[in-house]
């Protein structure tokens, strides 16, 4: 089968896109790229921004010595520049069977995948590079990082044509994930996260070990956020076959309650690990969800 | 426990909505597939109690309400058959009772539902009939309930009716409601009664003080077919013998429907004169022309009969034609001379124009001739422009006249005040000869005369003499000016004086139609003829001169059963008594056993409208305390304590227990 064109990719909202690539997206900390790009490197090389000195030792190319050094202390030092990279953004999306999920504003799924894509896009448009992953309870495709424009669409693709399925095992597929990206890479979770929370944490902690750089997108419906739905109601498990009768009007109160419970403890830990957590209402649009963020970060430079 | 209102227990049914709604809405729920389950099974699980209870107490809560609401609208009360009180029960007794129900009448009805009153009611009891009067049955209380029910079956239809303004006025003058402490009448209400709700209130206010009021319907029919024979008249030009006269049945249809085709059937004298078909409209009253014919002198029977419906009693009226024998009159009149008119010229015409020419015999005589005029072969004697000064022969002779039974007419010329002085009767001259005046003839039977398209010459009188000193019932013709004309017995004779006399001559003065109809008035009531018999349901006397305590007198019915009358005043005022209890039909007063007179007895066609009333028709009435029912055991009625208040307490209990279900328990 060929590949479609980009301009037919489904999850391409160039109106989104458009915005957050005049925002623009920046690690917040140093990261490791396999290219030279405008991010700073943990590395330090000879290139375009001083960072320091080093004693010479033997093999170092004597152009790089500082004579204005030598004459003032005798001593051969040699100049030493920040080297600057690009970096790789690493999209991690949950195609559970949660994440089929919808009621009155669309698929939840259908929301993760306009995000990855819009943020796949913006991430390339900066001749950065852009890799995925895609997973329920475990990791079902993994593309490798790619800065054209032909990785988008293959995210895009990927989504439309696997049926969400599967339960979500987010903190296992993270602790994967950890072992096979290696260091100082930005990683976007994208999911419900429906899930239990101290394996998704400690998914992430093994993240943070490599020095990643950890955001979650946490992609939830208005009616899960606040069950508003007066009457009988006959729930089916998404992942399951379980079923519940219950009177809306009636379980409203507790359910927000706990649900209420849930989401301020993912909340809280996001913070204790000084990570970025974005709540996604898919009651409104994620163009605009997307931009607030990458301007608050841009402004406060990212949680960690 | 009864209720007042059981159809509203139909709004128990309403008991079922909570539940089905419950039911419905449980098999309309929505599915959802959903994502967030372990959140929601926890949170089930959390509040399952809570939620369980809320529910619980929510149903209940709107079950008591609704059980509350029925049990109010249905008005509960406990029954006990105690009473104890002095209750006076009426029975109503007029015609309309002899309606028929499905099985027997509605005083059947009425008597058997008194009966279930007596056997079940523990207290004093006196026993009334209402049919036009108040008849006491038992008027002292008491609880001989034998006595009561042997009175009670002894009760039999009355042939009048009263309204409420006739009980609210006879009601009061009984010793019994003095002392009653409750008043149960068992009658036919009917519709019209109520008509008038303020009156109607008014007449119960007064009735109803200090004595509460059952009123028990024994007839609810909607709408019973409802049709009656309601008048039936003789035309006033009478009926002579072998000519063709008028009569006027009037027919109505006192039901709120149209009638199929009713059947109207005249008999006289026994044989079938004739029978058409006719439908009425709702409400419909119309008058039918019946010509008869009767061959000879005498009384002849006449009965119209419409076929069946609920009230055969008022479907048949009766009435009697007396054809009187050849009317013989003769008329006194001064010589006129040779080329003038006679002055009875107008008299003559108009007795041509009146009467068949067998039916009369008319001659006309000057004073002189009168002097020894034969008066035994005379009926009517008439004198024009003939003074009847005191002391004249002619006064001599017209009181001779009078004291033998005959009639007099005297039409006086009006020369001088003391022209009818011979007969007690003073009057003064008022008007110029020769003229009418507005002020002597308007508004009066003669009034025509003043039309301004009359030629003067036909319409004037020669003279005006205006009577001054005459007893209201003596008044003949009163004009604003004064009495005109008068007529007043004197001796056994009927005398009518008459203050004008109409202008001589060539005239068509007396075939003025208005004219005509008020000679013969006056020549009809001078004879002492009345032309038909009958009544409207009550007669009580019978009066005429030939009544005499030298006579013995009895009252027959048409199957020849005889009852004995007793007469009542001598000379003049003599009058036989009849009996109150007389079934419709023809009844004939003999005397000596030789018939004198014949009438039609008729029920009141006053009691013909059979709707009966319902609650609806008497708002006033009920406000005034009145109890309305249609229920057969009104003992229970009596002795029943409403049990409202405890369910209002009730309902507001279920109004705060919902209150609490729904905001306290959300």
């Amino acid at each position: 089968m060929a590949d479609k064109a980009p301009s037919l990719i489904k999850y391409l909202d160039p109106d989104a896109v458009a915005r957050i690539a005049a925002i623009g997206l920046k690690p917040s900390s140093r990261v490791e790229g396999t290219l030279v790009g405008n991010h700073s490197s943990p590395f330090h090389g000879f290139a375009i921004e001083f960072a320091g000195r080093r004693q010479y030792v033997p093999g170092d190319d004597i152009k790089h010595i500082d004579w204005k050094v030598y004459y003032k202390s005798g001593r051969y030092m040699t100049k030493q520049y920040e080297l600057e990279t690009n970096f790789i953004a690493h999209l991690v999306v949950d195609v559970s069977e949660t994440m089929a999920f919808e009621y009155k504003h669309g698929r939840k799924i259908d929301y993760a995948a306009f995000m990855a894509v819009a943020l796949a896009s913006a991430v390339v448009a900066q001749t950065d590079q852009v890799a995925a992953t895609f997973f329920a309870d475990r990791i079902l495709e993994s593309m490798s990082p790619s800065g054209s424009e032909d990785a988008v669409a293959k995210i895009s693709r990927f989504v439309a044509e696997t049926p969400p399925k599967d339960a979500t095992a987010v903190g296992r597929v993270l602790t994967h994930l950890a072992e096979q990206i290696g260091r100082r890479k930005l990683v976007f979770v994208i999911s419900d996260f429906f899930t239990d929370i101290r394996a998704l944490f400690d998914g992430i902690e093994r993240l943070h070990y490599n020095k990643n750089e950890v955001v979650l997108f946490h992609v939830l419906d208005p009616i899960e956020l606040d069950f508003d739905i007066p009457g009988q109601v006959e729930l089916i498990e998404l992942e399951g076959a379980r079923k519940l009768n219950l009177e809306g009007r009636n379980i409203r109160e507790s359910y927000n309650e706990l649900f209420g419970a849930y989401l301020k403890e993912i909340r809280e830990k996001a913070r204790q690990y000084q990570i970025d957590y974005i709540a996604c209402n898919t009651g409104e649009n994620f163009g605009i969800t997307l931009a607030k963020y990458l301007n608050t970060r841009l402004v406060t430079g990212g949680a960690g | 426990m009864s209720f007042l209102n059981p159809l509203a227990l139909w709004g128990l049914a309403a008991l079922a909505v909570p539940i089905l709604l419950l039911l419905f809405l449980n098999r309309r729920k929505l599915v959802i597939r959903w994502a967030a389950f372990e959140w929601m099974q926890q949170a089930i699980v959390k509040h399952q109690r809570k939620i369980l209870v809320t529910d619980i107490l929510k149903l209940i809560s709107k079950l008591l309400l609704l059980l509350a609401l029925a049990l109010m609208i249905g008005r509960p009360y406990l029954t006990s058959r105690g009473g104890g009180g002095r209750t006076l029960l009426i029975v109503d007794v007029s015609p309309s009772m002899g309606a028929t129900l499905d099985s027997g009448t509605r005083l059947e009805r009425a008597v058997a539902m008194a009966d279930t009153f007596i056997t079940r009611y523990n207290g004093p009891v006196a026993l009334y009939t209402f049919g036009g009067e108040l008849e006491p049955l038992v008027p002292e209380f008491t609880e001989e309930k034998g006595l009561l029910r042997d009175r009670l079956r002894a009760i039999r239809l009355r042939h009048t009716y009263g309204g409420m303004d006739t009980l609210a006025r006879q009601l009061p003058l009984q010793a019994a409601y003095g002392r009653a402490q409750r008043l149960v009448f068992f009658g036919d209400f009917q519709a019209s009664w109520f008509g008038d709700g303020p009156r109607v209130a008014e007449e119960l206010r007064r009735l109803g003080k200090g004595c509460p009021m059952t009123w028990v319907q024994v007839d609810d029919r909607p709408d019973p077919d409802n049709v009656a024979a309601v008048g039936l008249s003789l035309s006033p030009e009478g009926a002579f013998a072998g000519r063709s006269c008028f009569l006027t049945a009037t027919l109505m249809n006192g039901a709120s429907s149209r009638t199929a085709e009713r059947t109207v059937t005249v008999t006289t004298d026994g044989r079938q004169a004739s029978k058409f078909v006719t439908r009425f409209e709702t409400h419909e009253k119309r008058d039918f022309s019946i010509l008869a014919q009767f061959k000879d002198p005498g009384l002849h029977t006449v009965q119209v009969d419409l076929d069946g419906d609920a009230l055969l009693a008022d479907n048949t009226r009766y009435g009697v034609v007396d054809v009187p024998p050849p009317l013989r009159i003769l008329a006194v009149v001064p010589f006129a001379g040779k080329d003038a008119f006679p002055a009875d010229t107008w008299l003559k015409a108009a007795i041509k124009s009146l009467f068949p020419a067998d039916a009369v015999t008319y001659t006309s005589i000057s004073p002189i001739e009168f002097e020894n005029a034969n008066l035994d072969a005379v009926d009517i004697l008439v004198t024009i422009n003939i003074a009847l000064a005191p002391g004249s022969m002619v006064s001599q002779r017209v009181q001779s006249h009078l004291e033998h039974g005959g009639s007099t007419i005297a039409f006086l010329a009006g020369a001088a005040p003391d022209e009818a002085a011979a007969f007690g009767v003073a009057g003064t001259v008022s008007v110029t000869p020769g003229h009418v005046t507005k002020a002597l003839l308007h508004d009066t039977y003669l009034d025509f005369m003043n039309d301004p398209q009359l030629k003067p010459e036909s319409i004037s009188f020669t003279s005006g003499l205006l009577f001054s000193n005459v007893p209201p019932a003596e008044v003949r013709l009163r004009t604003e000016a004064g009495v005109l004309g008068l007529t007043r017995r004197v001796s056994r004779g009927n005398l009518t004086l008459m203050g004008f006399i109409p202008a001589p001559g060539y005239t068509d003065f007396p075939f003025n139609p208005n004219f005509v109809q008020f000679l013969l008035r006056l020549l009809w009531e001078a004879r002492g003829w009345t032309g038909f018999h009958a009544d409207n349901g009550a007669i009580a006397e019978w009066r005429a001169p030939w009544i005499s305590r030298d006579h013995s007198y009895t009252l027959q019915d048409a199957k020849g059963l005889s009852r004995a009358l007793t007469i009542d005043g001598v000379g003049s005022t003599a009058r036989l008594l009849l009996p109150t209890d007389l079934d419709p039909g023809f009844y004939s007063i003999l005397e000596d056993n030789v018939e004198r007179a014949r009438f039609g007895h008729n029920v009141d066609p006053g009691d013909s409208n059979l709707e009966p009333a319902r609650a609806t028709d008497m708002p006033e009435a009920l406000k005034e305390g009145l109890t309305f029912t249609t229920t057969a055991d009104v003992a229970q009625i009596l002795g029943r304590r409403e049990l409202t208040p405890w369910v209002a307490i009730f309902l507001l209990l279920a109004i705060a227990f919902e209150a609490y279900a729904h905001f306290f328990r959300k």
